[in-house]
């Protein structure tokens, strides 16, 4: 074998080899993991649910996004090219994303995310680490960058021609791509400034040199657009930010380099323009595999993390790589001694929301709207308001902690999943409690009620509050009885809203699944179905207890009484409810919460 | 033809720091080709830690691991290529089959014919019916049972294991306590990590036990027994782990 010239070969034959074999297993892994991926969800398709999701989700995406396309027939991509505004604003809303993992990110936060597998059987093995940020890279978030590029392909929907569509996607999963490398690389570099041990002048000279020197050549491909006509500044008929001062308009060139594409308005544009975001991910790819940063504890970490069984698992074991969590946040939820032990497992969620989700929010709102409402007959003496401005200042407050109230309904059902949706993936230890299912899945949906109903009426108590004063129509007991005829309903839509989504992670044990997310068009028809099954049971389930309270009122005239009757046959409709899902609980195989991810 | 040294894996000074907590604390042991090192500890005294640095899964936050003479911090790459790491919670992939793995780590370590060295181990290792399993069709034994093929396709010289028979079935512990002796017989390093103290006195020519990540003894098998003065392994590790005035003890 003859050695390499020196000068002509870059690279050694045996770094050729290594490399060239490091990315055969690597794209091997990649391969045959999504080709059975698929597979596996053909196969599911077998079970008549996923079928019949899959069919909706097929549907629904034909309809609104391959239809359309078929239609289309211009050449050109943009009727209605943006304005320099609208290019301005995402511009500094891009500068402003890339600002935020330099500023706001935890510096200790792993950069880089690996599977338990990943971290047990590539680490070990003789792949080099650059060759795993690449792959975790290139292989995990571009690659679901790109399948994402397809739902971006389908939300956007111009109606202005295929290539629009494409072009448009294309240009938007770079941006996506660009941001995403970018917020890996500076979590790196924090990380690496924070791992030296003397970062000094030049450790950090050293590493913010490559980027400096990136950033001018992004400002030499932006100004180079320019020259071409693309710097949304030049056009002078409108006021833009651009018109900051010199040194911020440079700034955002890179920016805009990267952003370009996706404001193309002909298709020799997009191609012209397509360079700014491939140089920018190439650079951040290139400067992520160079950095010499420890990932290694962290992914492994995160890994577990990411995997709530196994972090259970690896906690119990070791208790070293155990999920950071706020352990003295929930010292004070204290389990009562004795009781109905499904009481145990309600203590056991509280607590893990606790641990797991910051509650302060919900805190500081409410204690603002307090201060606000103490406060507010002050600024209104001493700043000597009339009543229609008065009204306005109080019932700001109150009125938007009503709308949080409305959007906690929606919004928190999805956010507090401390119930089954969280508890599938130990269904073989619920099952093996000594108690009934219902009994379970009663106690798993107080889980999440209980909090969930905390919360709103913290909302609505404050809102009751700040509403006492004279200078309001209603009086003490209308107001008192608008505060019970709300928790009534609230807790009633809350309760059968959340009984829905229990009982969806019981049909659909898969899909709660701690492995994976759901995703593809199965799980856009799942939701669809799971959207109108709910609406249609939540109507079903409340026209029993209004006509009740309907009748009820109509029969003594107490809007108070109905409230009361209409939460009273809501939570005995709720009560069967969970005798039901009891059923299907007890029933439930374990084994399909994990084999069918 | 090129002579390959003497398998060996060495640590140095060894320390791994959680944060606040000192998981390893400036730990230091050989093991050479043909020897069986038995590590031994109380629950939290650094073993997975250890398994973990000399794997290369995590870094060590100070001191050296060299592997085969190749410093896993320089060249890792060089170091890896003839080491395995059989853990004892296995983690594999979702969506890969039995064959697929055993492929993939395959190429990855670039033995030379996969396919006659899977059949065999498939065979060896009683898998050959789930060959096109995944993972989460596999009982948690087999699944042990792949995460050791996985860890002998490529021949290691050196293997380092951490409860390795966890999960597995009376037949297949006999067969993994044969795999190990016959690796350690063909000249490979062991390093096993396991509470079973009597698979470790029947295995292991060395021993070393850890207690809050340092080294309380280490020598030969019949030398730590001797120093301690106890009967068996049991009585030797309470003695030791128990006795928390004890100095470290080694014999070489």
């Amino acid at each position: 074998m003859t050695a390499p010239v020196k000068g002509l070969a870059l690279i050694a034959p045996a770094e050729r080899v290594r490399t060239r074999r490091e990315f055969e297993a690597l794209t091997y892994l990649l391969g045959r993991s999504w080709r059975n991926q698929l597979l596996l969800r053909l196969r599911r398709l077998k079970q008549p649910r996923y079928a019949i999701a899959t069919i909706f989700g097929t549907l629904y995406v034909g309809t609104r996004l391959f239809v359309p396309l078929l239609r289309m027939h211009k050449d050109h991509i943009a009727d209605h090219p943006a304005g320099p505004m609208v290019k301005a604003l995402a511009t500094v809303a891009l500068a402003c994303i890339c600002l935020w993992p330099w500023l706001l990110w935890r510096v200790t936060s792993a950069p880089l995310d690996f599977s338990p597998a990943e971290v047990q059987l590539l680490f070990p093995s003789p792949i080099r680490r650059q060759a795993l940020v690449a792959y975790s890279l290139l292989g995990r978030r571009t690659m679901s960058g790109l399948l994402s590029m397809l739902f971006i392909a389908f939300l956007i929907r111009f109606q202005d021609g295929v290539a629009a569509v494409l072009t448009r996607a294309i240009a938007l999963w770079l941006v996506m791509t660009v941001v995403s490398f970018h917020g890996v690389v500076a979590k790196m570099v924090r990380l690496r400034v924070a791992q030296l041990e003397r970062p000094g002048r030049w450790g950090v000279l050293r590493l913010g040199i490559p980027i400096i020197a990136a950033i001018a050549i992004l400002g030499c491909v932006a100004v180079w657009f320019s020259s071409l006509g693309h710097d949304p500044t030049l056009d002078s008929s409108q006021t833009t930010v651009f018109d900051a001062p010199f040194g911020v308009r440079y700034l955002l060139f890179p920016v805009w380099a990267v952003l370009a594409p996706a404001f193309a308005q002909t298709t020799s544009d997009f191609f012209l323009t397509i360079w700014g975001p491939l140089l920018a991910a190439m650079f951040l790819l290139y400067a992520a595999v160079r950095i010499d940063v420890e990932f290694e504890d962290d992914a492994a970490q995160r890994s577990e993390k990411v995997n709530a069984l196994q972090a259970r698992i690896e906690a119990t074991r070791t208790g070293v790589n155990a999920p950071v969590l706020r352990k003295r946040a929930a010292m004070w939820v204290q389990m009562p001694a004795g009781g109905n032990p499904a009481v145990a497992i309600v203590w056991k969620n509280i607590v893990a929301l606790f641990r797991y989700q910051s509650l302060f929010i919900y805190g500081l709102i409410i204690g603002v709207a307090i201060v606000g409402a103490i406060v507010a007959p002050f600024v209104i003496s001493a700043r000597g308001l009339n009543e229609t401005d008065a009204t306005f200042f109080l019932g700001f407050p109150a009125g938007f902690l009503v709308l949080l109230t409305l959007g906690t309904l929606v919004g928190n059902v999805s956010k507090f999943k401390n119930d089954l949706r969280g508890d599938m993936a130990y269904l073989d230890i619920m099952r093996a409690l000594p108690m009934r299912g219902s009994t379970i899945v009663g106690a798993e949906l107080l889980s999440s009620l209980i909090p969930l109903v905390a919360v709103q009426l913290g909302f609505l108590i404050t809102a009751a509050i700040i509403f006492r004063s004279n200078r309001f129509p209603l009086g003490v007991i209308d107001r008192l009885n608008f505060l019970t005829i709300a928790v009534c309903a609230v807790v009633t839509f809350d309760a059968i809203n959340l009984l829905c989504l229990n009982g969806f992670a019981l049909v659909f044990p898969a899909w709660t699944s701690p492995q994976t997310r759901s995703k593809g068009v199965e799980a856009i028809g799942l939701t669809f179905i799971g959207f109108f099954f709910r609406l249609l049971i939540l109507a079903l389930a409340i026209l029993l207890p209004a006509a009740a309270a309907i009748g009820i009122f109509w029969l003594v005239k107490l809007p108070l009484l109905a409230a009361v009757i209409f939460l009273l046959v809501a939570a005995g409709e709720t009560y069967v409810g969970v005798r039901l899902l009891g059923d299907v609980f007890d029933s439930t195989d374990p084994s399909a919460v994990v084999t069918t991810t | 033809m090129t002579t390959l040294p003497v398998p060996s894996i060495e640590v140095r000074h060894l320390v791994k720091r959680y944060e606040k907590t000192l998981a390893v604390d400036d730990l230091s042991f050989r093991v050479s080709g043909g020897e069986i090192l038995g590590m031994v500890g109380p629950n939290g005294a650094g073993k997975t830690s250890t398994l973990r640095c000399m794997a290369g899964i995590l870094r060590p936050s100070a001191g050296t691991v060299r592997v085969d003479g190749h410093d896993l911090a320089v060249e890792p790459a060089l170091a890896k290529q003839g080491l395995a790491f059989i853990p004892d919670e296995p983690q594999l992939f979702p969506y890969l089959t039995v064959t697929e793995h055993l492929r993939f780590i395959g190429r990855a370590y670039d033995v030379p014919t996969p396919d006659t060295r899977i059949t065999a181990l498939l065979g060896e290792l009683e898998l050959a019916d789930k060959r096109d399993a995944f993972p989460t069709e596999l009982s948690r034994g087999m699944r042990q049972k792949l995460a050791i093929a996985c860890g002998l396709i490529h021949t290691p010289r050196v293997l380092i294991l951490d409860e390795p028979l966890t999960g597995l079935d009376p037949a297949g512990i006999k067969r993994m306590k044969g795999h190990i002796v016959a690796c350690a017989q063909g000249g490979a390093a062991v390093v096993l990590s396991s509470h079973l103290l009597h698979l470790v006195q029947e295995l292991c020519t060395h021993l070393l036990v850890v207690q809050r990540g340092r080294a309380v003894a280490s020598g030969t098998m019949a030398e730590v027994m001797a120093l301690s003065q106890g009967s068996d392994l049991e009585d030797v590790f309470l003695t030791l782990t128990q006795d928390e005035s004890a100095t470290p003890v080694s014999t070489t």
